[in-house]
């Protein structure tokens, strides 16, 4: 390909504001209609009374076969800045320079009428995305073949699953042959099988064009992007091809509460990951890496035996591993502090953050039954750096337990 | 896909899009803009409206003929009293049902083109803030509804001609332009309103009140009185000389029609058009922004 070092996007300076309350935000949308049905050339980049940056001097560029990776928490301006990249809204400031057939997968299914059936949609729905009547006439096999929505196409789309309608909304934007595409979180639709369909024909287009990719899933984030930018209260807060610095960066960023606790049959008075505090601390760990966590409690009540299971899940709590001790028979009396170290040799965490469970369960050896007595969440701990991108599924770790 | 290669090898003449916070939303550059964009806008702008007739219609039983309710009715109401002489209505002679079919077949004509073009952003922005397509469609699809609305009243003139033999003669058919300038004139009004209504939804709901209230300021269920007090009044009403000019020219009470002026309000009418879409257009790129997801 001879265009490759042709650049694609290009962003200077863009900024926008919005205003914070409906009231205000209504009377300055009937100011700024004023303003520009008089020509008059308003000052748009001071700011009015309530109104803020929700993007603020944001610049870069991006080439042919470029993927940026747009993350940031909610409400740092990442669908902003996607809207006006989109054309949808003019920046107050600065330029934006956008060449080639541009492509958005923001709203799968956009303007589906539940009483029209699925062939009715596809040529509502292709016609907005900017198919000619004719290429979908053309497309209209692929498009019924990629959503696999068989016998239903006939019947109103109102009668279809959740995942059928996505699946078609989905297959009607893949058909799109974008020089640059705008994805906003929708990489992957539908079940295991269409999800892997899904990436498949999205890694086609992002070999042949410039591409802007807002999600939260970092997992997504380091396999498809190039570069990165975290933007914070719409700022630029880092930018680099460096992504796996950005989304540790952007890991560090959450702040909560440090952890949740249910029952009170036993208090943890410390937790050590590695001879760091780990409760509400970040934890950094290598892929391959051993995991040592030193841990103290004491029993609130009499518990004779007890097992200790130490659970691992990612940052929507699925449970991704555990790791369970022995029957453990307590020696001395209550409130006496009891001392635990566990090693994990080698983990095979993949990069992200992970949250740590230890659930203490109360072990009665003569019905060989578990009570669950106390659970601690600690969350966002295990902070995993690594550039080994791994699948992690849940799994069993074999740990080494000396109490 | 074997065809993306081949396209981006000859990428030539790639079509390049510019926002920027200085550009100036001038009234020729906007029309050209109208003008480049028109042929989608256009082909998307019917898809829509033959979605919505169809989606509309799809689930109800009497399907069209719900649209043609309430101007009947209001016909209906103004028959009896008419007929059993509580109000006396001065209508220029001829059969009064006839008469007053004909005004609210027209008047809601007249008031659909006036509240669709808002509804229309209404009902769709979820796709204005999502999706960038050319906004001129949704206007087309207003107008493709108002003429479906006006085709299902002509059904109910037409029977009416036929019910009550009104002879045919050439001035019947000028009926059909001073509709259409009509439907423009509604449709003028529904574009200048457009920018506040989506603001601030006053606008919408004083809009079917305001509608009933002009149309007792327009002689829809009279005729226009000629030496009054009120006539004055209603003589500042644009709608009104198109209205009667378009009923006269149909039931052949045509002795009246001021030719002139019919001419003069198409023009005005087609003038102000092509500002309302202009004013839509840089109105709603302002708007979205305003509108939250």
């Amino acid at each position: 390909m001879n265009s490759n070092d042709a650049i694609l996007i290009e962003v200077e300076g863009v900024s926008k504001k919005f205003s914070r309350s409906l009231k205000q935000s209504m009377w300055y949308g009937l100011k700024d209609l004023m303003s520009a049905f008089l020509g008059m050339n308003r000052n748009r980049s001071a700011l009015r009374k309530g109104e803020f940056w929700a993007v603020k001097e944001v610049s870069f560029s991006l080439k042919r076969g470029d993927c940026l990776g747009l993350i940031g928490h909610n409400g740092a301006g990442k669908s902003t800045l996607l809207k006006m990249l989109n054309g949808l809204i003019r920046p107050d400031e600065g330029r934006i320079t956008m060449r080639g057939k541009v492509g958005a997968l923001i709203e799968l299914g956009a303007g589906f009428n539940p009483i029209l059936t699925g062939r009715e949609n596809i040529y509502v729905n292709g016609q907005l995305l900017g198919f000619s009547r004719k290429e979908i006439n053309e497309k209209f096999q692929a498009i019924i073949d990629f959503a696999e929505i068989g016998e239903f196409l006939d019947s109103p789309v109102q009668n279809y699953s959740s995942g059928m309608k996505v699946r078609l909304g989905f297959s009607i934007a893949a058909q799109m042959e974008p020089d640059v595409l705008i994805i906003d979180e929708v990489l992957a639709v539908g079940d295991a099988g269409f999800k892997i369909k899904c990436l498949n024909r999205i890694r086609e287009i992002l070999k042949n064009s410039a591409v802007i990719f807002v999600s939260h899933s970092m997992e997504q984030i380091a396999k498809t992007s190039t570069s990165i930018i975290l933007l914070d209260k719409g700022k630029i807060e880092y930018h680099d091809v460096n992504v796996i610095e950005g989304v540790q960066m952007y890991f560090s960023k959450f702040s909560s509460e440090k952890f949740t606790k249910f029952g009170d049959e036993v208090e943890i008075t410390s937790f050590n990951i590695n001879d760091r505090e780990a409760i509400g601390n970040s934890i950094p760990l290598k892929y391959g890496e051993d995991l040592h966590i030193n841990f103290k409690f004491r029993s609130l009540v009499d518990l004779e035996q007890i097992k200790i299971v130490i659970l691992f899940s990612d940052k929507n709590m699925h449970q991704l591993a555990s790791c369970n001790s022995g029957p453990i028979h307590l020696v001395g009396n209550r409130d006496e502090e009891q001392s635990v170290k566990v090693t994990i040799p080698e983990t095979s965490f993949t990069i992200g953050n992970y949250g740590v469970t230890v659930i203490f369960f109360r072990y009665l050896p003569l019905s060989y039954q578990l009570f669950l007595s106390t659970r601690y969440n600690f969350i966002s701990e295990i902070n995993v750096k690594t550039e080994e991108l791994t699948n992690l599924t849940s799994l069993r770790f074999k740990g080494i337990w000396e109490v | 896909m074997p065809g993306i290669e081949k396209k981006h090898a000859s990428n030539i003449s790639m079509p390049v899009h510019v926002y920027s916070s200085d550009q100036r939303s001038g009234v020729f550059s906007t029309m050209k803009a109208v003008c480049r964009d028109f042929p989608v806008a256009h082909s998307l702008g019917f898809r829509f409206a033959e979605r919505n007739i169809r989606a509309r219609y799809r689930q109800s039983i009497l399907g069209v003929l719900w649209a043609l309710l309430p101007p009947l009715a209001t016909a209906a109401i103004w028959i009896i009293l008419n007929q059993s002489n509580i109000v006396t209505i001065n209508h220029a002679g001829g059969n009064y049902p006839l008469f007053v079919i004909t005004g609210t077949m027209l008047w809601s004509v007249f008031s659909t083109a006036v509240t669709t073009p808002v509804q229309t952003i209404q009902a769709n922005t979820s796709i204005l803030v999502k999706i960038n397509f050319p906004r001129e469609a949704l206007m087309i699809t207003a107008f493709y509804e108002i003429l479906f609305s006006t085709g299902i009243a002509l059904v109910i003139i037409a029977a009416e001609i036929i019910y009550f033999q009104v002879p045919i003669t050439g001035h019947t058919f000028l009926f059909f332009p001073a509709m259409i300038v009509l439907i423009i004139m509604g449709m003028c009004f529904g574009l200048l309103i457009l920018p506040v209504a989506v603001l601030y939804k006053d606008i919408q709901f004083a809009l079917p009140t305001l509608l009933q209230f002009a149309m007792y300021l327009t002689p829809v269920v009279y005729a226009t009185p000629v030496f009054s007090g009120a006539a004055k009044i209603l003589a500042l009403n644009p709608v009104s000389p198109v209205l009667t000019s378009a009923r006269e020219w149909l039931l052949g009470l045509d002795a009246n029609v001021n030719w002139g002026l019919i001419g003069i309000l198409a023009v005005i009418s087609i003038f102000v058009l092509v500002i309302g879409i202009i004013i839509q257009r840089i109105a709603l790129e302002l708007l979205i922004e305003r509108m939250g997801t």
